[in-house]
């Protein structure tokens, strides 16, 4: 049986970089292909070739036998190519029936037909069992159900190859059931799927075979029934992965950071305490609020509400320097848009927090800034060749780990990492749990925000949980298991409270 | 480490880009000094370059006000009517009979006061009413331009103070055929101080970290509706500095003065290599950038282009000049990148910019 | 599955904003204004608003794309002259609207290209391009008002500048209402545009764009192309707008649009245009552009001068800012409890 699509030994090379190195790979109809790797190792640019975003250096695409000579955006989508990304693809402004056809609108004349595709939605939708009337702007759609749309744009093209870029990343595991329940629909139909994801579990429960990919380099293909998470697992990092959790007792001391009654927008009476030598984690499904609290506390949302105390000392609202000033450290999820300049080097970077520590007086002192971030850059193993390089060209994992650097030059006692992991491939997620454990060793306190609850599990000493804007429970270490987490994140703490 | 040809020739290429604001001064000078050579005339001594200079020296000014809006991702658009506005209000005070017996600097600090007040209300008006500088500082614009007409009217304030005027015309020295003016000094003096602002202070280091992620500094702890509200209130008390000088220049002030300064500020700090996304660029280029318009300028007029036409060649000079340096930007930047990898030795190094 | 349908989620704030503040100024304005409210100054009104109506619905466009355009008050110049200039040496004047429509559409296509090709921000190369114009502008008419002999060959632009309708309520001037060709025209011009906007994909591309040029781009959207669309159409309009000077005025001065393009930034930005693009409404712009010129007519009526009248239009410009950052953060409030 030919397959519905085939990698011909693909090549692609960027300035100082092969993103892709005599790359095969093939999709059969009707399956679901999982595609892992660090970030870096090639996933995205082999689907953006796919969708002709970028153009090979070598090797072909065979589309049912037939080589593509010719490829864009345009021509993949009239070949039956569709994209599902990370980042939605849709236009608040526009209705739910404009953004399904947005492209390739059904005509009447050159005039829109309205009707014609607000009807088609309705069906598209019924037949993936979604209920949204069709004039809805997107706008006032929830995620979830954008993402819904999403797909109901790449049925609407009568697609019959669909890319998941990392779809999961912003649902809630709800979500997450529904969306694959529309993707073993899809299958039925005989859909062929490429599945990227940096969620291991998941793509044992979707997937039918996986790919490895590593370096640009294919590194592996084989059915899921016959592979092992640790084969997975050691395939995308290259060597054997002991333990990537290890969190050792310490010493717990003073409360660092206390947050008394906190309400905002999207949250209620959250109460909070980190104590020097510990890691607390914050879970709860995405929409739960916990980012919200976090950053509420931190100063950069407004709060309604409540107090925040570093050290015992009340800190005003709205004013994330008095915190930062403190010793209270905001490690945000998007780095490349909250946590670093990128046009900057990582010197610069580094300093930004601590200015008025290391200069006095407000006079940049070049020399002992310059060996001041060297040692952090060591210290932190941060490989880049000088403390020059542009934040713009460094890995994700590298990239935390400067603005990790930036907060422990400002000797910062209470670290809030959100997400601290996400996006990082599993060599550099483990350095920077060890990075964590040793912080708390040393006497900081850490507050970690985490979808993950493998990383929730296996690194905090205490857990909260919220659910529905309101802490839902407090767990210890010994209480906490999947389980009771789980249970707590699904709780409704309004109807008790 | 020996230096190796291709990488030695990218060092050339990163170099270029790193003063490309120089290279298409040079291009200006040479294409000006062809053409007038052509009719026989000699377009660069001495004396015309020092012209050129003292023409640059309130281009420079301007661009200056320009490019730390410019820095912070923003844009004042007050400058030419912050001019007009304050000089106009104060300017009766600087007339050469006034009749009550102040110092001619007094007026000078009212002068530039009004324009950091004027500052304020730009900063406040893009950090706590969140309006996009263009369209906050397009309102203050207006409103100063409409303050200006109704403190004076149709009428010119005119017959300067002479210590006033000094500063506008006075001469310091000559060295040859080359006049070193009161203003090249001030310039001079000016360009060293926010020079040292941008890049040897914290708060250099916040505008530019603002600029270049307005978010990411908010999560650094660097408090940016200040770092933003001062920046304006140096911009636009600079604009009105601006106003000083050409109108002691000119001997006179007048509500419908510098119309087009805000755009002409614009052009100067683009071209000088600042970035309009913020947080790029680099304040000597500024410099650069001004003597590259009025060489422009002054070239034109050596050729007796029509000053209508000269308009025409400004338009089309800002949208090469933009192109070309975002063109630059990019390219220095991976040039950038790509010694940083092939070079780890090369920290031990200050960079001199 | 939230989701407001049809009327029920219908609200009063999802009306342009700029609806409220025309309705609002109209009312002071009436009340406190002598002979503001009289037939003959809302006929003026209407006429003198028309020219600018016309700006921001193409501000408006560009704008919703994410772009800028401020070369439409140099365009207007440049198109104005050149028309006159046509006019003058006897080109038919369906020539020479048809060469100034084309002009405009040169300097948009020219703006698109600049955008769209050389990357440059729109606001730099629109604003360059707007010297360019005003330079063939007083070069072409030598800095001079342009007028020309009605013949023949004119004798359109005289009906044109006539009324379809004259209504006496009394003997003196001001009792008279009267609407001329000139607002039918542009009600004519609005109205196809606005079908355009709505019926055809324009409008769906436009937002899309603004919202996400890449995100439009991989849906098949010819980008580019659209943008530079866009641009050109913006450009005719300052042509049409040019060509209603042009009529009203029977003459034509090389610095008619001069400021123009930021009277039609401010009527479009009070209409709820955002500058960062995808967000926008083509109704709020043409209220946008009411609400300005009720305010400056009631100022000249009221005896001040043009001096006062700048300082009211940049407070004008910060109140509806305020009022639509106001407006907005209510809504998101309404949505958050929702």
């Amino acid at each position: 049986m030919t397959p519905l699509l085939r990698f011909q030994r693909i090549t692609k090379i960027f300035p100082g970089v092969k993103a892709l190195d005599d790359v095969s790979l093939d999709l059969r109809a009707g399956e679901v292909h999982v595609i892992v790797g660090e970030n870096g190792a090639g996933k995205s640019t082999l689907m953006k070739i796919l969708s002709g975003v970028y153009a090979p250096d070598g090797g072909e695409l065979i589309l049912k036998g037939e080589i593509i000579r010719r490829n864009s955006p345009r021509i993949s989508e009239q070949m039956g190519i569709a994209m599902i990304y990370q980042e939605l693809t849709l236009i608040p402004e526009l209705s739910v029936a404009d953004n399904i056809f947005l492209g390739h609108e059904i005509r009447k004349g050159f005039l829109v037909n309205r009707a014609a595709m607000e009807e088609r939605t309705e069906s598209l939708l019924a037949s993936i069992g979604v209920q949204v009337p069709p004039r809805t702007l997107l706008k006032n759609l929830s995620i979830a159900n954008q993402q819904m749309i999403e797909i109901t744009k790449a049925l609407s093209k009568n697609a019959r190859i669909i890319v998941f870029d990392e779809p999961t990343s912003s649902l809630t595991s709800a979500e997450i059931a529904e969306l694959f329940r529309i993707i073993a629909a899809l299958r039925e139909k005989g859909v062929g799927m490429f599945y990227i994801s940096h969620r291991l579990e998941e793509i044992f429960e979707i997937g039918d075979r996986v790919t490895i990919m590593r370096d640009g380099k294919r590194i592996n293909t084989s059915a899921i029934a016959e592979t092992g998470m640790d084969q997975v697992v050691e395939g995308i990092a290259g060597r054997r992965i002991e333990n990537v959790y290890n969190r050792s007792s310490t010493e717990k001391g003073d409360i660092l950071l206390d947050v008394r009654d906190l309400s905002g927008a999207a949250f209620k009476n959250v109460s909070l305490r980190v104590r020097s030598g510990e890691i607390v984690g914050l879970a709860g499904l995405v929409g739960s609020g916990r980012s919200e609290v976090a950053r509420a506390a931190f100063g950069i949302d407004p709060c309604t509400g409540g107090e925040v105390f570093a050290r015992g000392e009340k800190m005003p609202r709205n004013n994330p320097q008095a915190l930062s000033r403190k010793g209270i450290a905001f490690l945000p999820e998007d780095r490349k848009r909250e946590g670093l300049a990128l046009s900057l080097p990582i010197r610069e970077n580094a300093v930004i927090s601590a200015l008025h520590r290391l200069n006095p007086g407000g006079i940049i002192r070049r020399r002992k800034e310059r060996s001041v971030v060297r040692d952090y850059v060591d210290k932190l193993e941060i490989s880049t060749p000088t403390v020059e390089k542009l934040a713009n060209f460094l890995s994700g994992g590298t990239q935390q780990k400067v603005v990790l650097a930036k907060w422990l030059i400002t000797k910062a006692h209470t670290f809030i990492f959100d997400e601290p992991t996400r996006g990082i491939d599993i060599g550099s997620k483990s350095s920077i749990y060890s990075l964590m454990d040793e912080l708390t060793r040393q006497g900081a306190g850490i507050l970690m925000i985490s979808s993950e609850l493998p990383e929730v599990l296996g690194m905090s000493d205490r857990v909260y949980v919220m659910a529905q804007g309101r802490l839902a429970g407090e767990l210890s270490r010994e209480e906490a298991d999947h389980y009771a987490v789980i249970q707590l994140a699904f709780s409704r703490p309004e109807a008790t409270a | 480490m020996p230096a190796q040809t291709p990488d030695f020739s990218k060092r050339l290429v990163k170099t270029a880009t790193d003063f490309s604001s120089l290279l298409i001064l040079a291009v200006v000078f040479i294409f000006f000094e062809t053409a007038n050579a052509i009719n026989g005339d000699h377009y660069l001594t001495l004396s015309n370059l020092s012209v050129i200079l003292n023409q640059a020296c309130f281009l420079t000014i301007i661009g200056i006000a320009q490019a730390l809006a410019i820095l912070t991702g923003g844009l004042n658009l007050s400058i030419g009517s912050v001019m007009a506005f304050t000089t106009v209000m104060w300017g009766r005070m600087l007339v050469g009979n006034s009749p009550d017996n102040v110092h001619f600097l007094f007026p000078m600090m009212l002068v530039v006061g009004t324009g950091m007040l004027i500052g304020l209300v730009n900063g406040l008006l893009i950090t706590k009413l969140k309006m996009p500088p263009f369209i906050a500082t397009f309102a203050t614009m207006f409103a100063c331009r409409g303050m200006a007409w109704l403190a004076l009217g149709k009428k010119v304030i005119y017959n300067l103070n002479s210590d006033f005027r000094y500063l506008g015309t006075g001469v310091v020295d000559r060295l040859g055929a080359f006049t070193v003016t009161v203003p090249m000094i001030t310039v001079l003096i000016l360009l060293l101080g926010v020079s040292f602002l941008l890049t040897r202070t914290s708060f250099g280091r916040r505008i530019y970290f603002t600029g270049a992620n307005p978010v990411a500094a908010r999560f650094s702890g660097i408090p940016t509706d200040r770092i933003i509200i001062w920046v304006y209130v140096l911009s636009t008390g600079l604009a009105a500095f601006a106003g000083l000088l050409y109108g002691a220049r000119l001997n006179s002030f007048e509500p419908g003065m510098a119309t087009h300064a805000p755009f002409e500020a614009i052009t100067v700090a683009l071209i000088g290599g600042i970035a309009i996304t913020g947080g790029f660029g680099n304040i000597w280029g500024v410099l650069c950038g001004s003597i590259i318009v009025s060489t422009i300028y002054n070239g034109m007029n050596s050729l007796s282009v029509a000053s209508e036409l000269q308009t025409l060649v400004m338009g089309a000079l800002i949208i090469f000049a933009v192109a070309f340096n975002q063109f630059l930007i990019k390219e220095n930047m991976e040039l950038r990148n790509e010694l940083d990898d092939t070079a780890p030795q090369r920290d031990t190094f200050s960079r001199t910019i | 599955m939230r989701a407001g349908s049809g009327l029920a989620g219908w609200r009063l704030s999802h009306l342009p904003h700029s609806i409220f503040a025309f309705f609002l100024v109209f009312l002071l304005a009436s009340l406190w204004v002598p002979r503001f409210f009289s037939p003959g100054n809302l006929s003026t009104l209407l006429l003198q608003a028309s020219i600018l109506i016309i700006l921001s619905i193409g501000m408006s466009l560009v704008l919703i794309a994410g772009g800028i355009d401020l070369s439409m008050g140099g365009v207007l110049s440049m198109c104005g002259v050149i028309m006159a200039l046509c006019l003058r040496d006897g080109v038919h004047v369906f020539a020479a609207i048809l060469i100034g429509l084309a002009s405009g559409g040169l300097f948009g296509l020219l703006n698109g290209l600049c955008v769209t090709r050389m990357k440059v921000p729109a606001f730099i190369a629109t604003f360059g391009s707007m010297g360019i114009a005003q330079s063939i502008a007083n070069t072409l008419s030598g800095k001079r008002t342009i007028y020309w002999e009605s013949g023949s060959h004119s004798s359109v632009l005289d009906f044109l500048g006539g009324n379809i309708i004259r209504v006496e309520f009394g003997p003196e001037a001001s009792m008279t209402f009267y609407i001329p060709f000139l607002v039918l025209l542009t009600v004519v011009v609005v109205g196809c545009i606005i079908f355009l906007f709505k019926k055809t994909v324009l409008g769906s591309y436009a937002f899309a764009i603004g919202e996400n040029e890449e995100t439009a781009r991989l849906c098949g959207i010819a980008t580019r192309r659209w943008t530079i669309l866009l641009y050109m159409i913006s450009g005719m309009l300052a042509s049409l707008a040019a060509l209603l000077v042009l009529i009203r005025t029977n003459s034509m001065q090389p610095t008619s649009g001069d400021g123009l393009e930021f009277q039609a930034v401010v009527a479009a930005v009070l209409g709820g245009n955002a500058l960062e693009g995808g967000k926008g409404s083509l109704y709020g712009a043409i209220f946008g552009a009411l609400t300005l010129y009720v305010v400056r007519n009631s100022l000249t009526l009221k005896g001040i001068d043009t001096s006062t009248t700048m300082i009211v239009i940049g407070a004008v410009l910060v109140g509806g800012m305020v009022l639509n950052e106001l407006a907005a953060r209510h809504e998101r409030g309404l949505s958050r409890k929702g």
